[in-house]
């Protein structure tokens, strides 16, 4: 499915945060949004799903305004991990997976052998199918991560956004869930958007990327190309190295911040 | 274990109730309950006073109870009870004003008083709300204006005190001296605010996820939550009428409920009103009968149990 904003302004009180951003998602790839904290990204990203109604311009969901699609309708194809959430003490895992079903249900309807597909699928792309039964508060960081990932998921959608789905996590969780999101995205053609703050990880795990700065695209485009050393003192005013890593991909590594600048 | 959670919770209201039936001044016997009372007395009693007063009791029990758990999760508080967030005292406010001018015009008091609570509500929303619902600026809110109105219910019936019978008693709530025209007021709005509650138990379930997970999982929360609270607030509002201020129910019952069923609504609801049902009957059995001939009303017993369970949540939870 295609995704595309159009001139997308958002201002809250009287402090404009966006302006008149507009952007194709490439349909059916990995597309990392990164910027410098208070840029715009999430901001952006809650518009694309309208978490956030309060923007001026349109998002089309192929060629059809979200706006006029009903929230249960978008559900059923987008689905968004957003980083505030709750749930009960004593929610097990399979039932907080088992939400990810609540758009596909009718009002007065049970569960369907579809339902119990794709519940079994998610714990299952997300290594959990051991853990159905723990409670989701007695996991670690990691797990839990996973956890609201797969109810995600298991709403079978056909765009996945995520805000910064890797805070938090230590290194090896973070890669962990990048991996999940990799391959979610090769075997079921998912368009995934998701907010990043680690360079390397948009540069390793997106095939587009669109940096946003001073409430506006910076650049968009080859996270190769476009996250360069360069562009990352221009962004985020700080100097940077490049490696090359034993497999023969670039790391950028930043050194220190720019000084003499603001 | 679960079947025997099951059948306890079950069992806990069956035996509230004949509880209630045969416990007071006169002794009325198990086997008289079903086989029939021959002394004419004792079957006036029966029929015309412990059983719509059990009734009611039951009723009581029930509304108070969902309106508690829906509040709950609306409210994202888990001390929010109807009585301590002031949409009892809004449903009191106006339910007394409408009986001082009708008079005790059955039909209007009721829809008087749901107007009263979901007023009362929504102060509650706008006091509250800053970017979202943070828990202690509910309970905040909900203190002032449980006062600001509890002292316009005080003004109201220092006033024309002529007007209002037992005004102390209905202000901690009680069940004394409650009829089967009690029972009529209250059986429309009881059943069909419990079955709107049940029917929203997947809705409650979706929106303890958080208001964004909520949205995400395509519920309309503005949506979901302003028409359960118009339910809470009806089912308070009706049971305010009938036995007055009586709080606590809608905090104990159903924390209770959580820690034997937990919280999946689709349990806790009706968990929660079978469990209310038995409270509250219980509870008055008890509050009548302990220092007779004196009467006590159930209210205060209940304030006695619920203000330390309020803070043991309080501690817990906040």
């Amino acid at each position: 499915m295609n995704l595309l904003a159009e001139n997308i302004s958002v201002t809250i009180g009287d402090k404009e945060i966006l302006r008149d951003v507009s952007y194709n998602f490439p349909s059916g790839k990995r597309t990392a949004i990164i910027g410098p904290n208070g840029a715009g990204k999430s901001t952006l990203l809650k518009a694309l799903c309208l978490l956030n109604e309060k923007f001026s311009g349109v998002v089309k969901l192929d060629g059809k305004d979200i706006r006029t699609l009903g929230r249960k309708n978008l559900a059923r194809v987008m689905a968004i991990l957003p980083q505030e959430r709750d749930a009960p003490q004593d929610t097990t895992v399979k039932q907080l997976v088992s939400f990810g079903r609540f758009p596909h249900r009718k009002f007065f309807g049970g569960t369907t052998v579809e339902d119990d597909a794709a519940i079994a699928n998610a714990l299952e792309l997300t290594k959990l199918t051991d853990f159905a039964n723990r409670q989701v508060v007695s996991l670690s960081g990691g797990e839990r991560q996973r956890a609201w990932l797969a109810m995600t998921l298991a709403q079978r959608p056909k765009i996945l956004l995520l805000d910064e789905p890797t805070t938090y996590l230590d290194i090896a969780h973070q890669l962990e869930v990048m991996d999940i999101i990799a391959d979610v995205n090769r075997r079921f053609a998912t368009t995934i958007i998701m907010v990043l703050h680690d360079i390397n990880h948009a540069r390793l795990y997106s095939d587009d990327v669109l940096i946003i700065k001073d409430k506006k695209i910076y650049a968009a485009g080859d996270p190769i190309k476009i996250l360069t050393a360069q562009t990352l003192g221009e962004v985020f005013n700080v100097t940077a190295d490049t490696f090359t890593n034993a497999a023969g991909n670039e790391i950028i590594f930043p050194i220190r911040r720019e000084t003499g600048g603001l | 274990m679960k079947t025997i959670k099951f059948i306890l919770i079950c069992a806990a209201p069956v035996a509230g109730f004949f509880l209630s039936l045969i416990n007071g001044s006169v002794e009325i016997s198990s086997a008289q309950i079903f086989f029939g009372v021959e002394d004419e007395t004792k079957r006036q009693i029966l029929e015309n006073i412990r059983l719509p007063r059990t009734i009611v009791a039951v009723l009581v029990g029930v509304n108070l109870s969902l309106s508690g758990a829906i509040l709950q999760a609306v409210m994202k508080n888990p001390l929010a009870d109807p009585h301590i967030i002031g949409i009892s005292s809004g449903a009191g406010l106006f339910g007394i004003a409408v009986m001082m001018i009708a008079g005790d015009a059955g039909a209007l008091v009721t829809p008087a008083a749901f107007i009263g609570a979901m007023l009362a509500a929504a102060l509650i929303y706008l006091l509250a709300w800053k970017d979202g619902i943070r828990p202690i600026r509910v309970i905040l809110a909900g203190v002032a204006v449980s006062a600001f109105l509890g002292a316009g219910i005080s003004a109201l019936l220092i006033f024309y005190s002529d007007k209002v019978h037992g005004a102390l008693l209905w202000m901690v709530g009680g069940l004394s001296a409650r009829s089967w025209q009690h029972v009529e007021i209250l059986l429309p709005y009881s059943i069909a605010g419990t079955l709107a509650t049940f029917l929203a138990a997947r809705h409650l379930n979706v929106l303890q996820l958080g208001d964004e997970v909520a949205t995400g999982l395509g519920l309309r929360v503005n949506l979901v939550r302003t028409v359960l609270t118009a339910i809470a607030a009806l089912l308070a509002a009706s049971a305010v009428c009938v036995v007055g201020l009586l709080g606590f129910v809608g905090l104990i019952v159903p924390h209770t409920t959580r820690l034997i069923l937990g919280s999946d609504y689709r349990l806790l609801l009706p968990g929660a009103a079978l469990l209310g049902a038995a409270v509250v009957t219980i509870s008055d059995t008890f509050a009548r009968t302990i220092f007779a001939p004196t009467e006590l009303p159930v209210g205060i017993l209940m304030a006695m149990l619920g203000a330390p369970f309020f803070l043991y949540l309080l501690r817990r939870e906040l």
